[in-house]
């Protein structure tokens, strides 16, 4: 369970996220959605004690940075390509493992997950966007944590990612875990999430079943729901 | 010791012998120092003594080993920002001031044992080359003096590179100020402190660093002890603002 109370960030005179709160359940997995600049990244940095801001988010009762064993609580993506180029993809999880206190075993382990085992020995700067994409993704199963936190994790990925992905999260929520995903594949999102969380300018546009949420839109689809509920909020329109 | 410090500990020394960059840094440094040791002991055979070992130890400034340690410490915290891998460390280890002191520990070790390597290859190098004859000279004063000083002047050009890798997002500009603060800053702060006071300049961390290093101290300027104390504390002073910069600003 994550709870978001009050959070804020500002950059200069820009406010990025205003006040915001939400609550991300377990058991399902939870769409993060909003128009371009709405502030859903600086919200996740936020979550995760990454940006410094106000309020307060809990994981089951802890803050992130208070918790004991971090790696096993919360595994998370925010971007495809946080890794150094020249460090091997089975380094750079060895590493973070160690920094967990992750059995070295277990590298392997996620690597074979998702399908980099090929590409363990090699440096990933000259991987692709959906080769990132999956280290991250390893980066996050690492330590098989209770919640699971991702920013866009669909880009790059070719079909059989996408489906992949959606398989492996909803395996997640069906296991009682946590899931927030952050995506702008509004069709991927009406496939892959039970709950949403919508937010424009930095506030909360609207929160709950994604079922419901399109039911009380009157439109016949997700993408359609979305478009109407952030009309007012989009940053950076075309 | 806390078991979240061991663990972060353990990712930093992987972290940096896992990139080839903290490697050929260390290369470079015992290739240098060893190369300038031989070239001086060739050149100067003819007169082997203590004057002789002392330049295999200090052949001038700017040493090759205090620059390129500098280096390295922008890198090894600077490569962290332009390639976003703060990130997944911090949600490793989000407590900072863990992650921090971890990465200085680390990083201290290693840039301790280059430098007291590539001193130490230096000497070797000024002993074969002057067929062992040097080997006598490099136990007498003021040799272990400069030993010692050449490994803390090292040690403490890494951490202003690990402070300003820290401070500084941007890696050009860090490595710049690296090399502009004891080349050209300072010595200009120098000329102006000394119009204000007589040898005031001697006081100066870039030239306090001189009295550990150099066989012969100027006079008129801090005591060697002094003069590490002083070097010392202001780069201690830099990580101390890396570290609290680090603990306040977004990752």
């Amino acid at each position: 369970m994550i709870e978001c109370r009050n959070l804020s960030k500002r950059y200069g005179g820009r406010t990025a996220v205003d006040d915001l709160s939400f609550d991300v359940r377990p058991g399902v997995v939870t769409g993060f959605l909003g128009p371009n600049g709405a502030g859903k990244s600086t919200t996740l940095r936020l979550i995760l004690d990454l940006d410094r801001g106000d309020g307060r988010t809990t994981f089951n009762g802890h803050r992130f940075s208070e918790l004991p064993d971090p790696i096993r609580q919360v595994g998370a993506v925010l971007e495809a390509r946080d890794f150094h180029p020249g460090r091997t993809a089975r380094n750079h999880l060895r590493m973070l493992a160690a920094g967990g206190g992750i059995d070295a075993g277990r590298v392997d382990d996620v690597l074979e997950l998702v399908g980099l085992a090929a590409a363990a020995d090699r440096r990933p700067g000259g991987f692709s966007l959906g080769m990132g994409q999956r280290l991250g993704l390893a980066t996050a199963l690492l330590g098989d944590p209770e919640t699971i936190i991702l920013d866009e994790p669909g880009n790059g990925l070719d079909p059989q990612g996408v489906r992949w992905l959606r398989t492996l999260l909803q395996g997640f929520a069906a296991a009682g875990r946590t899931v927030l995903v952050s995506s702008h594949q509004l069709m991927e999102m009406q496939e892959l999430a039970d709950d949403l969380i919508v937010i424009g300018k930095g506030r909360l546009v609207a929160q709950g079943s994604m079922r419901e949420f399109v039911r009380r839109s009157g439109r016949a689809s997700l993408e359609e729901a979305f478009l109407a509920a952030t009309y007012e909020a989009e940053e950076f329109s075309a | 010791m806390n078991p979240q410090f061991t663990k972060a500990v353990s990712m930093e020394w992987i972290r940096l012998r896992t990139v080839r960059s903290s490697w050929l840094i260390a290369l470079l440094c015992l290739v240098t120092s060893g190369g300038l040791g031989l070239a001086v002991a060739i050149h100067g055979r003819d007169d082997v003594g203590g004057d002789l070992a002392a330049v295999v130890l200090n052949p001038g400034q700017p040493a090759p080993t205090p620059v390129l340690l500098g280096l390295l410490g922008v890198l090894a915290w600077g490569h962290d920002y332009r390639y976003g891998t703060i990130r997944p460390l911090l949600t490793v280890v989000p407590r900072r001031g863990v992650l921090a002191g971890a990465r200085l520990l680390v990083l201290t070790g290693f840039l301790a044992a280059v430098a007291f390597a590539a001193v130490v290859l230096a000497g070797l190098a000024g002993v074969l080359a002057t067929g062992g004859e040097l080997a006598s000279s490099l136990n007498q004063p003021p040799i272990p003096r400069m030993l010692l000083g050449s490994v803390l002047f090292g040690v403490g050009c890494g951490w202003l590179g690990v402070a300003l890798g820290a401070l500084i997002r941007s890696l050009p500009a860090a490595v710049a100020v690296l090399i502009t603060v004891p080349a050209m800053i300072e010595p200009l702060g120098g000329m102006i402190v000394g119009q204000i006071h007589d040898d005031a300049e001697l006081w100066l961390p870039f030239h306090v660093v001189g009295q550990i290093v150099m066989a012969e101290p100027v006079a008129a300027g801090p005591s060697p002890a002094v003069g590490a104390l002083i070097f010392l504390g202001v780069m201690l002073a830099m990580l101390a603002l890396a570290v609290i910069s680090f603990r306040r600003r977004d990752a």
